[in-house]
C-alpha cells in the first residue's frame, strides 16, 4: 500500500509537473534570404559541381530576462556536414554547453573555421574519412562558420542560454514545448539575419499561438 | 619750331613708338612661351608622379582584391578580431608598402597588435595617434581612394609624406572593412639641397596645410604658404597657378591636386619655378631692344637732319634773298638746293627777283619823270584819264634874270646850276607835301591839293613858297652866283587829271587859276611872293601883305589886284 501510494504520488507529481508547463507554436513569416551573390571572378575548382544550399529557415526562441534556464539541451550535439560544398544544416541553434561536429562528406578538403566571439576555432583541413574534432559552445551569441577553401559556404549557428528554441521548417512553422507558465519574450532570427520579437504568455497545459513577422 | 625740329620730333616719336611696341610684343611673347614651357615641364613632372601613384593604386587594388577573396579575412573582420592583422599579413604581398591598416565594417580603425606578430608597420604611439586621426576619413562605404598623410617622426626632422590608398574589402555583397596601404613618398626629404634645378624648379607637396619640400629656401616658405593658401582656399581647385615676388625675384608656383574627389583632404603636387634666370633674360632682351631703338633713333635723326638740311638750306637762302630784295638788291645770291624741286624754286625765285627789279626800275623812272606822289597815285590806279574838278593852290616859281644867266654859258653848266637849284627847292616842296607838277626851263610848277586832298592847301602853299625863298637866300649866301626867284600863287577850281593820249599822258591841272599863277609869277620881282585874292582869303588876317596896283595880265580881260606878301 505505501508502495502504491508512492507510485500514485509520483504519477500525480509527474502529471502535476506536466500540467504546469505549456508550449508555443506558430508561424514566422520568413523574409528573403540575402541573395547568394557571388563576387565576379569567384570560381572555386571543385571535383564535383557545387550543389545548392538548403532553404534558410528562421530560429525562434523564448527567453525571460534574469531567468536561470534549465540546462535541458546542454548535452545535445549536432553534426554539421559538409556535403555538396554546402554546410548542412546551415542554420542551427544550440543551448550553451552543447557541441557540434563537422564531418566532411565531400571528396575534397574543407577547412572549417570561425572568428566569432562566442567561439573561435579553426579545424584545419580534413578529409572525408578523418573525424572532425568536437566543438563545444560555452558562450551565447551568433557564430558564423566558414570554409576557408570554399568562400561561398556559410553556416549560421546561434548559441542560446535558453533551452526553449526551435528551427522553423521551410514554411516558417515551429513548435516549442515544455515552457513553464509565465510571460516571455519570443524572438526570431530571420533568414535576412534580422531579429524580430514579441511577447507571449505561456499557460499551463496550453499551447500559445504566435505569429512573428517584420 | 623749325622744320628740322619737327621732322626729327616726328622721327623720334615714331621710332620710340615702334620700339615700345616691339618691346611690348617681345616681352609678351617671351612671357607666354616661358609660361607654356613651364607648364609643359610641370605637366611632365606631375604626370610621371601621377603614373607612379596610379601604379601604386593598382597594386593596392590588387591587394585589396586578394584580401576580398580571403574568406578568413572576411570572417576576422566581421568579428572585429585583432588577429585580422595577422590574417591580412599572411594574405598580402606588401613589399612595396611601408605600412597597412585595417578598418572594420563600422569604419573604426582596428588597432594593430603590438610586437612583431603582424608586421603592420608600427609607429611610435604619438605618431600612431596622428596617423589614426589622419586616416579617419576612410570609410568602408567608399570605393578606392587615395590620400596623403604627413608624419613628423622627430621634432627636429622635417615632415615625411605617406601616400595612403584605401580600398574597401568586399566579400560577395557585403563590405566588411577597408584596407589602407601606406607608402612613403621619396624625393621630398633632403633639406640640405636647397637649390633650384636647371629649369629653376623645386618640387614639393602640400598636405594638410603643410608644405613639404626637399628644397625650400627658408625665407621663401612664408610667401609660398601664403600663395598656396590663397590659391587653394576653400574651393580646392584641381590646379593652381600663381605668380609672386619674394626677396626681389619672381617665382611661379604651380600645383595640381593629386587626389581629387578623395575622402582624404586634398594633397597637391607643387612645383616652384624661380624666374630669376628668365627675368635676367627678359631684361637682356629689353636692354637690347632699347639699345637697338636708340641706335635707330640716332641714325634716323641723322638722316632726318641731312634731309632737312636739303630743304632748310635753300629755304634759308631764299629768306636771305627776300631780305636782299627788301633792301633793294634785286640780284641776291641764291644757293640752289640739291633737289630738283629746290632748283626749280630757286629758278622761279630768280625770275621773280628779275621781275621785281624791272618793276622797281620802272617805279624809280616814273618817280623821276613824274612827281613821286603822282607816280604812286598813278600806280595805285587812283587817277583817271578823264580828270576831276578840284580846289587847288598853284605855285609858279622862276629865276629872275635867267635869260641873262644862261646866255653865253655852256648849257651843261647851266643845267648843273639849275639842277642844284631845283633839287634844293624840290626838297623844300617835298617837306611841305607839295607836288611838283613840272619843270619848265627855270620855272617850277607846284600843286597843293592835288592829286591828294589837302584842306589847307592855300596856307601850305604860301608857307612852302616862303621856305623856298628862305632856302634860296641861304644858298645865295653860300654861292658866288646868287639867284633871285619870284613866286606867283593862285587858288581856285581847276580840272586835275591825266592830259594827253591814251598811251602817253601827263598828270596836270588845267584852268585859269594856273594861268593866273603863272602871270603873277611873272610880275613878281626877285624875292617877291605874289598871291591872288583867293589865296589871300585863305590866309589869316594877320599875315602881312600889300595889295598890288591893278595888274593888266595877259589872258585876263579885267585888271586884277593881287597881293604881295611882306617878308
Amino acid at each position: 500500500m505505501p508502495r502504491i501510494a508512492l507510485i500514485s504520488f509520483l504519477v500525480f507529481a509527474c502529471c502535476r509537473l506536466a500540467s504546469a508547463e505549456g508550449g508555443v507554436s506558430g508561424v514566422v513569416v520568413l523574409d528573403a534570404q540575402r541573395p547568394p551573390a557571388v563576387s565576379p571572378g569567384y570560381k572555386p575548382q571543385t571535383v564535383k559541381p557545387i550543389q545548392g544550399a538548403d532553404a534558410t529557415p528562421a530560429i525562434v526562441w523564448v527567453e525571460k530576462a534574469g531567468m536561470v534556464y534549465p540546462k535541458t539541451r546542454a548535452g545535445e550535439f549536432v553534426r554539421i556536414q559538409q556535403r555538396g560544398y554546402q554546410f548542412r544544416p546551415a542554420v542551427i541553434a544550440l543551448q550553451t554547453g552543447a557541441s557540434a561536429e563537422f564531418p566532411n562528406m565531400d571528396d575534397e578538403f574543407h577547412n572549417v573555421f570561425s572568428y566569432s566571439k562566442p567561439r573561435r576555432f579553426d579545424l584545419g583541413r580534413f578529409r572525408k574519412d578523418e573525424t572532425s574534432p568536437r566543438i563545444t559552445f560555452e558562450k551565447p551569441g551568433p557564430v558564423n562558420i566558414y570554409c576557408e577553401i570554399h568562400q561561398h559556404m556559410r553556416c549560421r549557428l546561434l548559441v542560446l542560454d535558453t533551452p526553449w528554441f526551435a528551427v522553423t521548417d521551410t514554411q516558417g512553422r515551429f513548435k516549442i514545448s515544455g515552457i513553464p507558465a509565465g510571460e516571455y519574450q519570443i524572438k526570431a532570427l530571420l533568414p535576412s539575419e534580422k531579429e524580430v520579437k514579441s511577447t507571449v504568455v505561456i499557460s499551463d497545459g496550453k499551447t500559445a499561438q504566435v505569429q512573428l513577422s517584420r | 619750331m623749325t622744320f628740322r625740329a619737327r621732322l626729327q620730333q616726328a622721327i623720334i616719336g615714331l621710332l620710340a613708338a615702334a620700339t615700345g611696341a616691339s618691346l611690348f610684343i617681345a616681352q609678351r611673347q617671351n612671357d607666354a612661351s616661358h609660361r607654356v614651357m613651364l607648364g609643359q615641364l610641370f605637366q611632365q613632372q606631375f604626370s610621371s608622379f601621377r603614373r607612379d601613384q596610379e601604379r601604386d593604386i593598382e597594386l593596392a587594388e590588387r591587394n585589396a582584391r586578394r584580401l576580398s577573396e580571403s574568406v578568413r579575412l572576411f570572417a576576422v573582420l566581421e568579428a572585429g578580431d585583432p588577429d585580422a592583422y595577422q590574417v591580412a599579413a599572411d594574405e598580402l604581398r606588401l613589399d612595396d608598402f611601408d605600412f597597412f591598416r585595417l578598418i572594420d565594417a563600422e569604419g573604426a580603425i582596428i588597432e594593430p597588435p603590438a610586437g612583431n606578430r603582424a608586421d603592420a608597420g608600427l609607429f611610435a604611439p604619438a605618431l600612431q595617434a596622428s596617423l589614426n586621426e589622419q586616416l579617419k576619413p576612410a570609410a568602408p562605404q567608399q570605393g578606392m581612394t587615395a590620400g596623403y598623410v604627413a608624419l613628423r617622426h622627430e621634432e627636429h626632422l622635417p615632415l615625411r609624406i605617406y601616400r595612403v590608398l584605401s580600398a574597401p574589402i568586399r566579400n560577395f555583397d557585403s563590405t566588411v572593412g577597408v584596407l589602407i596601404l601606406g607608402q612613403e613618398m621619396v624625393g621630398f626629404e633632403k633639406p640640405e639641397d636647397a637649390k633650384f634645378d636647371l629649369h629653376g624648379n623645386m618640387p614639393a607637396m602640400w598636405v594638410g596645410g603643410e608644405l613639404i619640400g626637399t628644397t625650400f629656401l627658408p625665407e621663401l616658405l612664408p610667401a609660398l604658404r601664403h600663395e598656396l593658401e590663397q590659391g587653394i582656399g576653400k574651393e580646392q581647385p584641381l590646379s593652381v597657378a600663381r605668380l609672386f615676388r619674394s626677396g626681389g625675384s619672381g617665382y611661379r608656383l604651380m600645383a595640381h591636386c593629386l587626389n581629387p574627389k578623395s575622402l582624404f583632404p586634398p594633397a597637391y603636387y607643387v612645383s616652384i619655378f624661380s624666374l630669376a634666370g628668365f627675368e635676367l633674360q627678359q631684361q637682356n632682351l629689353i636692354l637690347k631692344i632699347i639699345a637697338l631703338g636708340l641706335v635707330a633713333i640716332a641714325l634716323a635723326s641723322l638722316v632726318g637732319f641731312m634731309f632737312a638740311k636739303q630743304i632748310t638750306q635753300p629755304i634759308r637762302s631764299l629768306v636771305s634773298a627776300t631780305h636782299d630784295i627788301q633792301q633793294g638788291n634785286f640780284q641776291p645770291a641764291i644757293t640752289p638746293g640739291p633737289t630738283l624741286e629746290m632748283r626749280h624754286l630757286a629758278d622761279a625765285f630768280q625770275e621773280m627777283a628779275a621781275g621785281l627789279a624791272l618793276k622797281d626800275r620802272y617805279h624809280s623812272v616814273l618817280s623821276m619823270v613824274a612827281d613821286q606822289r603822282v607816280a604812286e597815285q598813278l600806280m595805285a590806279g587812283k587817277i583817271s584819264l578823264g580828270g576831276e574838278l578840284r580846289d587847288v593852290t598853284i605855285i609858279f616859281c622862276d629865276i629872275r634874270g635867267y635869260t641873262a644867266l644862261s646866255a653865253g654859258r655852256d648849257p651843261r653848266e647851266v643845267i648843273e646850276l639849275l639842277n642844284k637849284h631845283m633839287s634844293a627847292l624840290t626838297r623844300v616842296v617835298y617837306r611841305h607835301h607839295g607836288v611838283i607838277n613840272q619843270f619848265a626851263g627855270d620855272a617850277i610848277m607846284i600843286l597843293f591839293g592835288a592829286p591828294m586832298d589837302n584842306p589847307t592847301h592855300a596856307a601850305d602853299a604860301v608857307l612852302c613858297a616862303q621856305e623856298m625863298l628862305a632856302e634860296r637866300e641861304r644858298l645865295n649866301e653860300l654861292t658866288h652866283e646868287p639867284l633871285g626867284i619870284g613866286f606867283g600863287i593862285a587858288t581856285g577850281k581847276v580840272v586835275a587829271g591825266c592830259l594827253g593820249a591814251e598811251n602817253r599822258a601827263d598828270y596836270t591841272v588845267v584852268g585859269d587859276r594856273v594861268n593866273l599863277a603863272a602871270r603873277l609869277c611873272s610880275v613878281a620881282a626877285a624875292g617877291e611872293i605874289v598871291i591872288d585874292d583867293q589865296t589871300r582869303a585863305a590866309l589869316p588876317e594877320s599875315t602881312p601883305s600889300t595889295p598890288t596896283e591893278p595888274l593888266k595880265l595877259k589872258g585876263f580881260s579885267e585888271p586884277i589886284i593881287a597881293h604881295r606878301l611882306v617878308p
